[in-house]
């Protein structure tokens, strides 16, 4: 075999994990990311021979929304035709009592050795591997791929955990290991013996037992790749993998007879009936909420007002997120004069901001971007900016020297004795809510832009460069014309205390970030004369009593709160006042909502959601994204007074006003696949807590500042803890893959799809379903996949509703 | 002197076992609720004691025949004091759990175990006789095994309960041993009988039934302190959810100090147990600060951390300075039950640190300028506070082990490349850590006067043993400042058996699997 095809095959092994990133900033990641170039059930059958990895519920769970009467025959009877299954209903469900689950087949020297010989060896490895990884991650920025394998020879040749656990020898057998991770990587394989068509797979099977910090790497080799840097980290720790692998084997005369067995059986099985099975149920699952989905559009059909000529009193952007559905509808319901949008929630400005005295600053972007220009926290008066920042550093340095005196070794007796009974009453007053256990971080990084002590400084961003954001924005927002007096730019940010994934509950397109920055640097390259003159050369006019003001959305509370209010001129003030009153009022009524949902029994819901939010013991303070099943590109007027549930990103999108599409394929490029990677990561955290959520948030143990474990040991936990997908009694988020509707003609988003692999893979490997919204806002087709569309309008449907032929591509 | 207080004062903990034993399913609201209003009358039965007891010396309480039991209870300023804080972290972890295990299944089993654990505990600290002791110490250990196995289907949970089981047995049979003892030394099982024993018997003529009562007292504490080398069980407590932690870090970790506080008399007259415990409690807490802050996972850390504090609050004991014992436990108590709560905010707290300044390296002037500073600044509060206490060799070790930490503090502060004001910010937290310090030692110290022995000179051996231990302390102190001992790194050899916590539980994991199969 040729080295090149095995290092193809190592590097098509390694891609195969999907990047996580630290829970500092944690963004949500489609744990599939890797296999979307299989069909979902390949990737299936895959994870589940090669990690132990479900992609499907439990056959029961399916069972029993049928019982239900949630899925249909006729639900099912779609998704056997689709499987090209000669089976009746009744057929298949009778079956499905029978199925028994495959024993899993070992895949790798430490499942053989655990199986055949019973020696608990993974165990070791996990608890040698996690612990040295978080020790190494912890402590530096250095993040080589070189470095990593260097030091964890150089700890492995000392550590005497393995050998004091059964492994003999282990430390003298580290010493062989080449010194470089491609040639340990290479060694470690020959004497594994596996053959060159089976190294991907094996490797695959390898980086998956210790999927936690196989991600981490893979994350932090996604971010050096997006700002260049060293991308080895993964191929450092495959490296290390397989030395324990190799180690391992030499341990025992007998493993090695048995592992040339095991290699021989290596290949992937098909036809497993459970997994067949589970595969169509799912299938049918979908099938049922894209039914009801497409039942509520018909429903709603013909019943909205399209382009009313009237000026709004405002016009108010959100995010796509979910959440902000739930709080549309209430605010339109309760003053129809506000027009709503739904917009990706960095709005368009990908800055990285930087708080005075920050040492890095922090990206305010979609990870899947690199971030753009810097923003600066400054003082209102420049003279002030050095007497403060010293001020500041001076306050910083006894902080830090206070956090060395308190956890120091041995200082840290000096601390205790005449200063612990002083969390007497930090511990009283926590535990009633009055105080909490450490200042929010968030209040820290950006508090004194939001009340207006300090202000944000967008000069680094060069003039040409404003502009060009605000008219991509303008643009992609569909705000051209019509301008409202005052447009409220709404970010988003989540509240919870002591609450380590609290960043999986802000916003996704801000990097696991509150959205407040972002909307402050719309808010003022958008009032900015210049730039509205150079806006208006560009053919964009906005007039000149309309103000951009930037809010946020609490999440937890469904709070809207003015950003930087003193800063607005008084005439603009006076017509915020008048919205304020609706915001106020939406507040109210998305709560109650949000309340039965959270299982507040109560009228008045306010102060519970309140409390909950500033309750140190609360492992759901809000449900996040949780539902989250649809993605809807159209534009508002189509979905207005539709209860999508607070389950349903919505993006405002017109396609006549979109020339050649340019607008519809960074959507379909850029936010709906963060969206897919969300509802792919609830998704994943549903059907497999275990191996791709992070477990019980009642044993979670933060380790290394990234991340957590499940107890005193083990695997670093990616994905959604437990608690974020069930309430107790039951699943608050339903297994389900993301229904994309978009309108638009159906020839423009099938060239789209094709255009790019990433969505071809997405959407015919059936990650996501595509579907079209047509002109009578009814949902018209199905894409299937290879250019092929399904028409979903009966004969009768066409007579009622007269549907006029769809519009040619522009 | 004595006075009878009603058994009411029992009534709390008698309610908590009593309400237990529902097994409704549905109850859980009223378990909550009655659990928390007897742990807030719990709290207010010691404030009424804490008055009480400012004209009498010790309150008892009798069960119903003298002459078998004796005093049940015992509320003097050692056990209200415990009682008061054992109620008060009850209380918190109770209401934590309330909404922390929210929807988990069985909760009202949680709960139910979580009482149980409290109302022994409380018996623990109030028992007025050998065997209420005895028995309440086996009690919590058990009830609190309940705790630690909560997640029964979890694999981790099982063995940790496993591990924990033949320690928790050699705990109960050294305390068994060494209550036999003393109640054939004394003819008596009530404490206040013993304790007047203890007081008339002179250093130079104790038994060696005594002596033995000592050592097997001494051995009960450590070993239920998770002192080395037992103390591989406290490691995978995190396999159940965090208020277990909470409770047994802040309520039960230190039944170990308090056994030796109340046995104080005992500790003062024999000559072996005290070197014991010295040595110890000395080495574990040495042990377990050298390796908390290599700890990559907070859980973790705070584990260890606990292992070091409980061995500090021993030493104490062992050098006879019992006050200085009882204010670290308390502190350590509220402290420890603090961070393990709010364990979930670590990486609230690891951004908030991005924002400040990364620790600066200092030079050694800026240390000498700070043990300068820290050393006047103690002698100032010293002079302040003037009284014999203070001049003890115990007070001496402590004070030294306090200026050195609180040095390295003003040393970092110790800059002027921010003007003054962080020199003034130093100093000012310098001296109000001291001011701190001296409140509450004497405070402490005159509170607890009538139940433990007054601050003698120790023996040449136990003088010895402590001075090293201390250049130990302060040499760590130092040594961290320039090193990276506290870095989470892991190169040299050192710092890998370090991060291992030198393998200790590892070995005798494997020692007591030998002797003890383990099965499956």
């Amino acid at each position: 075999m040729s080295i090149e095809q095995v290092q193809e095959s190592i590097k098509r092994a390694y891609n195969r994990i999907a990047p996580v990133w630290p829970l500092e900033n944690s963004v949500a990641v489609n744990p599939y990311f890797g296999l979307s170039d299989m069909s979902f059930d390949q990737a299936a059958n895959a994870l589940k021979q090669r990690g132990d990895i479900k992609l499907y519920m439990p056959i029961n769970f399916y069972l029993k929304h049928i019982q239900e009467r949630e899925i249909s025959q006729a639900d099912i009877q779609q998704a056997l035709d689709k499987k090209h299954k000669e089976q009746t209903v009744s057929d298949f469900l009778s079956k499905l009592n029978n199925l028994k689950d495959k024993e899993k087949l070992a895949y790798t020297v430490l499942e053989m050795v655990e199986q055949q010989f019973g020696k608990e060896f993974s165990e070791v490895m996990i608890k040698h591997t996690s612990e040295w990884l978080a020790g190494y991650f912890r402590t530096s920025d250095k993040k080589s791929g070189n470095q990593l394998f260097r030091e964890w020879r150089r700890y492995a040749e000392i550590d005497l955990f393995p050998e004091l656990s059964g492994i003999k020898g282990f430390r003298n057998m580290v010493k062989n290991v080449p010194e470089t991770f491609t040639m340990a990587i290479f060694s470690g394989l020959e004497k594994l013996n596996i053959p060159e068509h089976k190294v991907e797979s094996y490797l695959h099977a390898v980086l998956l037992k210790l999927l936690g910090w196989s991600s981490y790497c893979a994350g932090v080799d996604w971010q050096n790749k997006l700002y260049g840097g060293d991308t080895n980290c993964i191929q450092a720790l495959l490296a290390i993998l397989v030395t324990w692998e190799s180690i391992i084997l030499k341990t025992h005369p007998s493993f090695h007879s048995a592992w040339e067995k095991t290699v021989s059986k290596l290949d992937e099985q098909e036809n497993d009936s459970t997994l067949v099975a589970q595969s169509i149920l799912q299938d049918a699952f979908d099938f049922s909420f894209q039914r009801k989905l497409r039942n509520k559009f018909s429903n709603q059909a013909g019943k909205q007002k399209l382009n009313t000529s009237k000026r709004p009193k405002a016009q108010m952007v959100f995010c796509i997120d979910v959440r902000s559905e739930l709080y549309r509808r209430n605010l339109e319901t309760i003053n129809p004069n506000i027009e709503t949008i739904g917009f990706a929630g960095f709005f368009g400005f990908p800055v990285k901001y930087t708080p005075i005295n920050h040492e890095k600053g922090k990206n305010q972007c979609p990870v899947l971007i690199p971030s753009g220009p810097q923003v600066f926290e400054t003082t209102q008066r420049a003279k002030d900016f050095k007497k403060i920042k010293q001020s500041i550093l001076g306050k910083g340095r006894v902080k830090t020297a206070w956090t060395a005196f308190k956890s120091n070794a041995v200082s840290s007796y000096s601390f205790v004795s005449p200063l612990g009974v002083f969390y007497l009453p930090k511990l009283i007053s926590d535990s009633l809510g009055w105080t909490s256990p450490v200042k929010n971080p968030k209040e820290k990084e950006f508090g004194r832009v939001i009340n207006g002590r300090h202000k944000l400084d967008v000069s680094n961003i060069p003039f040409s460069d404003q502009v060009s954001m605000a008219k991509s924005a303008l643009n992609a927002m569909g705000l051209t014309n019509q301008f409202a007096p005052l447009i409220l730019i709404a970010g988003h940010g989540s509240t919870s205390l002591n609450n380590p994934h609290a960043s999986g509950l802000d916003c996704g397109a801000c990097g696991g970030n509150s959205g407040e920055i972002n909307a402050i640097t719309a808010q003022l390259i958008l009032n900015d004369k210049d730039v509205r003159i150079a806006l208006e050369k560009a053919g964009i006019k906005i007039p000149d009593d309309t103000y951009f003001v930037a809010c946020l959305h609490h999440t937890t509370t469904d709070e809207i709160s003015i950003l930087n209010e003193e800063s607005i001129p008084k005439i603009h003030l006076r017509k915020l006042d008048e919205v304020r009153t609706s915001l106020i009022l939406a507040s109210k009524a998305s709560r109650k909502l949000r309340a039965l949902r959270l299982g507040i029994d109560k009228q008045f819901p306010d102060a519970a959601i309140m409390r909950r939010a500033n309750d140190w013991a609360q492992v759901r303070p809000e449900w996040g994204l949780a539902g989250c099943n649809s993605f809807i590109i159209a534009p508002r007027s189509r979905t207005r007074g539709v209860d999508l549930e607070g389950k349903a990103f919505l993006h405002s999108y017109n396609w006549k006003q979109d020339q050649e599409f340019s607008i519809l394929e960074t959507i379909m490029t850029a936010p709906m696949v963060v969206t897919s990677w969300i509802n792919l990561q609830y998704y994943a955290s549903t059907v497999d807590n275990k191996r791709l959520g992070a477990g019980n948030k009642t044993l979670h143990n933060v380790t290394a500042d990234i991340g957590v474990l499940e107890g005193a040991k083990g695997d670093l936990r990616i994905g959604l803890p437990f608690q974020s997908i069930h309430d107790g009694e039951d699943y608050q988020h339903l297994p389900l893959r993301l229904s994309v509707v978009i309108e638009a003609p159906k020839e423009a988003v099938a060239e789209i799809i094709q255009k790019h692999d990433g969505l071809t893979q997405l959407c015919d490997n059936e990650w996501i379903s595509i579907f079209i919204l047509n002109e009578n806002g009814i949902i018209s087709h199905r894409y299937m996949g290879n250019n092929n569309w399904e028409s979903l309008i009966t004969v009768d449907q066409v007579k009622i509703k007269k549907i006029k032929p769809l519009v040619e591509t522009v | 002197m004595e006075k009878i207080t009603p058994l009411v004062t029992l009534l709390p903990i008698l309610t908590l076992l009593v309400v237990v034993m529902f097994r409704n399913r549905n109850n859980i609201n009223t378990l909550i609720r009655v659990g928390s209003i007897m742990l807030v009358s719990s709290m207010f039965i010691s404030l009424v004691m804490f008055t009480l007891l400012y004209s009498n010396s010790e309150l008892h309480s009798l069960i119903l025949d003298t002459a078998i039991l004796g005093e049940l209870l015992r509320f003097d300023t050692l056990s209200t004091t415990m009682y008061l804080m054992v109620s008060i972290i009850g209380w918190v972890v109770l209401r934590f759990s309330k909404t922390y295990l929210q929807g988990e299944l069985n909760q009202a089993s949680f709960i139910r175990k979580l009482l149980t654990t409290i109302a022994f505990v409380q018996l623990l600290v109030l028992s007025g006789n050998l065997y209420t002791l005895l028995f309440s110490w086996f009690a919590t250990s058990i009830s609190l095994q309940g705790l630690i196995g909560y997640y029964s289907n979890r694999k981790e949970a099982r063995q940790a309960v496993k591990k924990k089981f033949p320690v928790a047995r050699m705990s109960d049979f050294a305390l068994l041993i060494a209550v036999v003892l003393l109640h054939v030394e004394f003819s008596s099982v009530e404490l206040t009988t013993i304790f007047q024993g203890l007081k008339n018997i002179e250093p130079n003529q104790v038994s060696f039934t005594l002596e033995l009562a000592g050592i097997f007292l001494v051995l009960a504490a450590i070993i239920k302190s998770v002192q080395l080398p037992f103390h591989g069980w406290i490691l995978d407590v995190m396999e159940s959810p965090t208020p277990v932690s909470g409770l047994l870090h802040a309520g039960l970790l230190n039944a170990g100090p308090f056994l030796i506080i109340r046995c104080a008399h005992l500790l003062e007259i024999t000559s072996i147990a005290p070197v014991l415990l010295l040595l110890i409690g000395g080495i574990s807490a040495l042990y377990g600060t050298i390796v908390f802050p290599t700890q990559p996972a907070i859980k973790t850390s705070l584990a260890y951390s606990s292992i070091g504090h409980m061995g500090f609050s021993l030493m104490m004991c062992g050098m006879g300075f019992y006050s200085a014992a009882l204010l670290h436990l308390v502190a350590h108590s509220f402290y420890k039950a603090h961070a393990f709560l709010s364990s979930g905010s670590t990486i609230d707290r690891y951004r908030l640190n991005q924002i400040s300044i990364r620790p600066t390296h200092i030079n050694i002037w800026q240390l000498l300028a700070g043990i300068l500073t820290v050393g006047g600044l103690y002698y100032f509060v010293m002079v302040f506070y003037g009284s014999q206490q203070h001049n003890s060799f115990q007070l001496m070790i402590l004070g030294t082990i306090i200026i050195a930490g609180v040095s390295c503090f003003m040393a970092r502060t110790t800059t002027v490349k921010n003007g003054f004001s962080t020199i003034i910010k130093g100093i000012v937290m310098s001296g109000f850590v001291l001011v701190a310090f001296f409140t509450l030692e004497s405070t402490i110290g005159i509170f607890i006067a009538d139940q433990i022995p007054s601050l003698t000179s120790p023996n040449t051996l136990i003088k010895g043993i402590s001075l090293s231990l201390m250049i130990l302390f302060i040499g760590t102190i130092f040594y961290s400042v320039f090193s990276g001992l506290n870095e989470r790194e892991a190169l040299s050899k050192w710092q890998v058996y370090q991060r291992n916590g030198f393998y200790i539980h590892v070995i005798f994991d494997r020692f007591l699997s030998s002797i003890y199969p383990n099965k499956k």
